[in-house]
């Protein structure tokens, strides 16, 4: 079965303020997707209305050929990770522990944890690099750190779809592309769709297949990043002056914003 | 969650238990020997009564040990433990440092009950029960059922609210308790003593009426221990994960309100040990709430035994209110743990 997310018609509204409207689109599995748009666009709601943390007023999303309300809490961990924009533990668990926690979905209510639980921990803890850091707490970790045992715990719930929510917001470049490497791989290699909220354009044009760039609740464009990324896309959005061009030394497209200042 | 010996761990704490269990039953006004007290003990146990003779001694020492030191330790000990049991399901689902058994109405709610039935006079008994009771029964679940029912927003019950609409109907009916009080003077001292608690004359009835309550409400809620710890990670997060939020939070919510209701019908108000014995049994076990939650039962459990020792014999024969001494003794020591290992709760 396809597990392709499709969302139709949908609209969702925090009191009467409308911050989704009317959204149709289809994330093909096996993509990494970016969404783009400036502040109080609605990715981070987007977003929360495909991991179904927030249900949509109007319109469905689909998971595969099922409307996504129609999965059990437990049935969509095992289909989604979803790695939020802050994490912040204040308590003492090891990110052992945290990670452990990932397995949740396919543990019953009167069962601990089996060898084959521990070793899936063991074995996306090495893949993310954190394997070291798990004696470690949680609250003792620098914010990559933390960002790779969380998104480590969300890989543990062996998603098909994993959503991440500005995850490179809080890091330093070397962080930010240590993250968005470790994306790749795990999307060459595991076929893991990855659908990205992003604030940085040129980022999203050098680690996606496609892009979606939202204004207002509305979706602008959903396409491959040259489609996407062209001056007249962006300033209708952004409101403001820029360059766009191809990056010789990355050969991906590359934005300049300009300022209006003249001094 | 460091890799603690779980058995390990509990053995100690039941052997501690059980020494502070026997301990507070020897020490008491009237002067009954160590050895004495230990065989009139274990005459109750089966198997081992038959080696034990205690036809030589006095029967009002028996009588005191059996019908009144040893339900009264019992008692204290059961509502140590559910109340520390509870205080650690309410701070981890609602997230707040300051959550305790009471947090969402329930102290108040009973206060106010017990303080009619003082006024009104009321001396009739139900299942052994005293009007008092039963009434701070009534009244603890009345106070919850409004608080409830003001934070729940669209089926969800949101932590900000429930937390709000608990102090704010506390204050309501503490209001209406005060007015009570000034209505009618002389039942001041009476229902002063009873919000500050006590295990005063209490005896095998009550120890019957609590011992189901309590075990069955932790026994649920240690069944979500679990989804405790990945709520703790935020209740969006827990619901990626796999938790049923609303239903744990709802489920937790009712045990533990049932479990309080009845402990303060039997004991009155006592502060203090909800709120104080979580925290401490987290500052030494950590987090993990399959530790935490037998951990502060026990330990909840111990403290009151003591706590409620001391009350009746640091100025026998006059009792002092249980409530008074675990906060004279719980703020401090819980003040030293606190700056000596320096964590943040």
């Amino acid at each position: 079965m396809s597990k392709s997310i499709k969302v139709e018609k949908l609209v969702f509204s925090y009191n009467k303020n409308k911050i989704l409207d009317n959204i149709n689109l289809e994330f093909i599995e096996g993509n990494i997707i970016t969404i783009i748009g400036p502040n109080g666009s609605g990715k981070s709601t987007l977003l929360k209305n495909i991991a179904s943390t927030l249900t949509p007023q109007e319109g469905t999303v689909f998971l595969g050929n099922k409307e996504l309300k129609k999965y059990s809490l437990k049935e969509l961990a095992r289909q989604i990770g979803v790695v939020p924009q802050n994490t912040n533990i204040e308590y003492d668990f090891t990110a052992y522990d945290i990670v452990l926690m990932g397995r949740n979905p396919y543990i019953k209510r009167f069962q601990i944890e089996s060898e084959a639980d521990i070793s899936i921990v063991e074995e996306v803890m090495k893949k993310t690099n954190t394997w070291d850091l798990k004696d470690r707490n949680i609250n003792e970790l620098s914010g990559g750190e933390c960002q790779r045992v969380v998104i480590a715990r969300a890989l543990a719930q062996e998603p098909k779809i994993i959503l991440l929510d500005e995850p490179t917001a809080a890091l330093d470049m070397h962080h930010q592309i240590e993250i968005l490497d470790l994306l790749k791989v795990l999307n060459k290699q595991k076929n893991i769709t990855v659908i990205i909220a992003l604030h940085d354009i040129n980022l999203a044009a050098r680690y996606s297949n496609k892009i979606l760039l939202l204004n207002k609740g509305k979706q602008v464009i959903m396409g491959n990043p040259e489609n996407v990324i062209t001056k007249k896309n962006l300033q209708l959005a952004y409101k403001i002056n820029m360059i766009v061009d191809k990056n010789k030394y990355t050969n991906s497209l590359q934005v300049i914003p300009l300022s209006n200042l003249k001094i | 969650m460091k890799k603690h010996n779980y058995f390990k761990i509990f053995s100690i704490l039941l052997v501690i238990v059980f020494i502070t269990i026997s301990i507070s039953v020897i020490i008491g006004v009237a002067n009954i020997t160590v050895v004495d007290s230990m065989k009139i003990i274990f005459n109750k146990v089966p198997v081992i009564k038959k080696y034990i003779n205690i036809s030589g001694m006095q029967n009002s020492h028996i009588s005191i040990i059996q019908n009144i030191r040893l339900p009264r330790v019992l008692i204290s000990f059961m509502v140590g433990y559910g109340l520390s049991i509870v205080g650690v399901a309410f701070q981890g689902m609602l997230k707040n440092p300051m959550a305790d058994p009471f947090i969402v109405g329930t102290s108040s709610g009973a206060a106010l009950g017990a303080s009619i039935a003082i006024l009104l006079k009321l001396n009739n008994t139900f299942l052994g029960m005293g009007a008092v009771s039963i009434f701070a029964f009534i009244g603890a679940l009345l106070a919850t059922l409004i608080v409830y029912n003001m934070s729940r927003i669209k089926g969800k019950v949101a932590v900000t609210t429930l937390l709000l609409a608990g102090v704010a109907t506390g204050q309501f009916f503490t209001a209406i308790m005060s007015f009570i009080m000034t209505l009618s003077t002389k039942d001041i001292s009476k229902i002063t003593f009873w919000t500050l608690g006590s295990f005063s004359g209490r005896g095998w009835d009550h120890v019957l009426i609590a011992v189901v309550p309590v075990l069955v409400g932790s026994g649920i809620i240690y069944i979500f221990a679990k989804d405790l710890n990945i709520m703790l990670l935020g209740e969006d997060n827990a619901k990626n994960m796999g938790v049923d939020t609303e239903h744990t939070k709802k489920i937790i919510l009712i045990t533990s309100v049932l479990i309080t209701a009845f402990l303060v019908s039997i004991s009155g108000i006592i502060g203090f040990v909800g709120l104080i014995v979580p925290h401490i049994t987290r500052l030494i076990f950590g987090p993990d709430h399959r530790i935490l939650i037998p951990a502060s039962g026990l330990l909840g459990g111990i403290f009151l035994v003591i706590a409620d020792t001391l009350a009746r014999t640091i100025i026998a024969p006059t009792e002092v209110p249980v409530g008074i001494i675990t906060a004279l003794s719980g703020g401090p020591f819980f003040i030293y743990l606190l700056r000596k290992v320096k964590r943040t709760v």
